[in-house]
C-alpha cells in the first residue's frame, strides 16, 4: 500500500484517529510523511493499549471475559475501546493492566502527589463497589425497591463524603446563565 | 447559551512574553483527576454524568479559583462556539464533539481551565506564555489542592491518581510545550530532533494535540511517562529538552542570517507581501505564512510589525473565530475572503 499523503514511498505507519461518532479512521503512511505530521509515540502508545496490547507487546492475555462487578465491563471490551469503566477496574484487571503499564510507564509505583486521606478515600471506594455488586444483583433479580433502596445508600455515602452530592438546587441553575 | 462578547486579542498564554518565548509559544500543565466512588464517564449513563457535572461545578464555583471564573455548559452550546473554546485551547476536540452533560470552568485570563466530564471527570489544565514550566505547575499544584479539600480523588496508594485511559494513571500530569521552529523544518532537521525526542520517551504532535499534523510549524512537546517518576523529575526532563531545542532553533536561525540571508530573506518578506495583499486565502496558508512572518520579528528582519499582533492574528484567523466575530455560520469560501480582509487590516494598523 502507498503513503496517502505522498502516494509516493510504501505506508509503513498506521494511524487510527477517533471520530467525532466515535469510529476510527484508519490513514496510512509512511515513515516519513508521519514524522512530517509529528506523529510520533503517541500513537503508538494508544494502539499499544488498544485492540493491538497482545500481539505487540506479546502479553498473553489472562480471562479475556472477566467482568467488573463494579462497572460491569470486560477486559476484551477495554482492549477495544481503550478506556476503563471504574477505578476498581485496575484492580479487577490487576493481572493483565500491570504487565502493559510496565512496559509503557516508568516503574510500577507512584511517586508523585498524593491526597491528603488517602486511607478514608480508599475504604469508602470499597464500600461502593461492594454496594454496587448488590445493586446489580438485586436489579438481575427485578427487586426494584430494594435496588432503589441501595442506589439511595449510594448516594447517601458519598454525600457523607466531601464529595457533596450537588443535586439540583436553584442557586446552581442560575450559575449557568452568568454571562 | 453564549460565550461573553469575543474578548479582543488572546488569552494569557498568547501575551507573548516570558523566557524564551520567541520559540516557547506556551507551557501547559494538565492534571487529570476522577471522583472517588463513581464510575468514569464512559461507563456513567446520563443522570450519572449529569450529577458528576452538577457535583464539580458547585465545588468548582466556590473554591475561590479564581474572581473572573465562569463555568459554561457545553450541551446548550452551538458547534461554532465549542470549536471557539477548542482554538482558544480552553477544551479538547474531545470535549467539543462528545456528548452528555459536561461543562468548562474558565478563569486567570483564561490561564486555568477545568474541563469536567471529558475522558475524565476532571481535566484541569494551566496554561502560561513562554518556557514557565515550574511555575505552571506550582499554580496548577495549588488549584488542585483547594479542589481536593472538597472532591475526593480516585487514589490507590501504589498506582496513584486512577485515570480512565491507563497511559495516564499515577501523578496524572501532562505537560505540553509549544514552539514554533520554522528553521529546523525549513532545514528539514525535524527529523532529526523528533528522533531523539521520542528516545527520552516524550512525544512530538501538532498545534491541537492528539491526532492533529502540526500547522504553521508548530509543534507541542509532551511527557508519555505518569507512572514511576515524580511530577518534579518528569518536569525537570521536559524542560531539559526543550531547552535543547531551543538551542538548536536558534543555532540553525543563526546559521541562515549567516550564509542563506539572501533565501531567508525572501521567504520572510514574500510571506509578508502576500499576507498584505491576499484577497482569498485559507487557514494553513495564513497559518504557514504568519510563521515565517513570526521568524521574521523575531530575528529582527522585519520591524514594523508586533508579536503580539501575529499572535492575535493566529487565533483570529481560526474558523470559529472567523464566525463567531461575525456572529453566524460562514462558508469556506466566504471565510477565506473576511480572513484575507482582516489580516491586511490587522497588519495596516500596526
Ligand atoms: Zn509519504
Ligand atoms: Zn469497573
Amino acid at each position: 500500500m502507498l503513503c496517502q499523503e505522498c502516494k509516493k514511498r510504501k505506508a509503513t505507519v498506521r494511524v487510527s484517529e477517533m471520530q467525532s461518532d466515535g469510529t476510527h479512521k484508519e490513514i496510512h503512511l509512511c515513515e516519513e510523511c508521519a514524522r512530517q505530521y509529528g506523529i510520533s509515540l503517541k500513537f503508538s502508545f494508544n494502539e499499544v493499549l488498544g485492540n493491538l496490547i497482545s500481539s505487540q507487546l506479546g502479553i498473553p492475555v489472562k480471562d479475556a471475559q472477566a467482568k467488573c462487578p463494579n462497572c460491569g465491563l470486560t477486559f476484551e471490551e477495554f482492549q477495544s475501546s481503550g478506556r476503563l469503566g471504574c477505578p476498581h477496574d485496575y484492580e479487577t484487571f490487576k493481572a493483565n493492566l500491570i504487565p502493559m503499564i510496565e512496559r509503557v510507564q516508568s516503574g510500577l509505583r507512584h511517586v508523585g502527589k498524593a491526597p491528603r486521606d488517602v486511607g478514608r478515600i480508599y475504604e469508602r471506594e470499597q464500600e461502593v463497589v461492594r454496594m454496587q455488586k448488590e445493586l446489580d444483583s438485586a436489579v438481575a433479580c427485578e427487586d426494584y425497591e430494594k435496588a432503589a433502596e441501595i442506589r439511595d445508600r449510594i448516594h447517601e455515602l458519598r454525600k457523607t463524603a466531601r464529595t457533596g452530592d450537588a443535586g439540583e438546587s436553584p442557586e446552581l441553575r442560575d450559575t449557568e446563565e452568568r454571562p | 447559551m453564549t460565550l461573553p462578547e469575543t474578548p479582543k486579542g488572546t488569552g494569557e498564554w498568547l501575551r507573548g512574553e516570558g523566557p524564551e518565548v520567541d520559540i516557547v509559544i506556551s507551557s501547559r500543565v494538565r492534571l487529570a483527576r476522577n471522583l472517588s466512588g463513581y464510575r468514569f464517564r464512559n461507563s456513567c449513563d446520563r443522570e450519572e454524568n449529569r450529577r458528576i457535572n452538577d457535583t464539580v461545578r458547585s465545588v468548582v464555583i466556590s473554591a475561590n479559583l479564581g474572581e473572573d471564573l465562569i463555568y459554561y455548559e457545553l450541551e446548550p452550546m452551538n458547534m461554532i462556539e465549542r470549536d471557539y473554546l477548542v482554538e482558544r485551547h480552553l477544551i479538547s476536540k474531545e470535549h467539543a464533539e462528545a456528548e452528555g452533560p459536561r461543562g468548562v470552568a474558565i478563569c486567570s485570563g483564561e490561564a486555568l481551565s477545568i474541563m469536567v466530564n471529558e475522558e475524565d471527570h476532571l481535566r484541569i489544565q494551566y496554561l502560561q506564555s513562554g518556557l514557565k514550566l515550574s511555575e505552571t505547575w506550582d499554580a496548577i499544584n495549588r488549584v488542585d489542592d483547594l479542589l481536593s479539600e472538597r472532591l475526593d480523588f480516585a487514589f490507590s496508594p501504589t498506582l496513584g491518581y486512577l485515570t480512565a485511559c491507563p497511559t495516564n494513571v499515577g501523578t496524572a500530569m501532562r505537560l505540553s510545550v509549544m514552539m514554533h521552529l520554522p528553521a529546523l523544518e525549513w532545514t528539514k532537521q525535524l527529523r532529526k530532533v523528533f528522533k531523539a525526542v521520542s528516545k527520552m520517551n516524550l512525544a512530538v504532535r501538532g498545534l491541537y494535540g492528539e491526532g492533529t499534523r502540526a500547522s504553521g510549524d508548530f509543534y507541542q512537546i509532551s511527557n508519555q511517562v505518569t507512572l514511576g517518576k515524580s511530577e518534579g523529575e518528569i518536569i525537570a526532563i521536559v524542560d531539559s529538552v526543550v531547552r535543547q531545542i531551543v538551542r538548536y532553533e536558534r543555532k540553525v536561525r543563526q546559521a541562515l542570517l549567516t550564509q542563506n540571508r539572501p533565501n531567508l530573506e525572501d521567504r520572510i518578506w514574500r510571506a509578508h507581501s502576500m499576507l498584505k495583499g491576499a484577497r482569498i486565502i485559507s487557514s494553513e496558508e495564513t497559518m504557514s505564512l504568519l510563521s515565517s512572518l513570526r521568524m521574521g520579528v523575531n530575528m529582527g528582519v522585519v520591524k514594523d510589525i508586533s508579536i503580539k499582533t501575529l499572535n492575535e492574528l493566529f487565533l483570529e484567523t481560526q474558523p470559529a473565530h472567523l464566525q463567531k466575530s461575525h456572529g453566524r455560520e460562514i462558508s469556506v469560501r466566504e471565510r477565506d475572503v473576511m480572513r484575507a480582509s482582516l489580516v491586511r487590516k490587522r497588519l495596516a494598523e500596526n
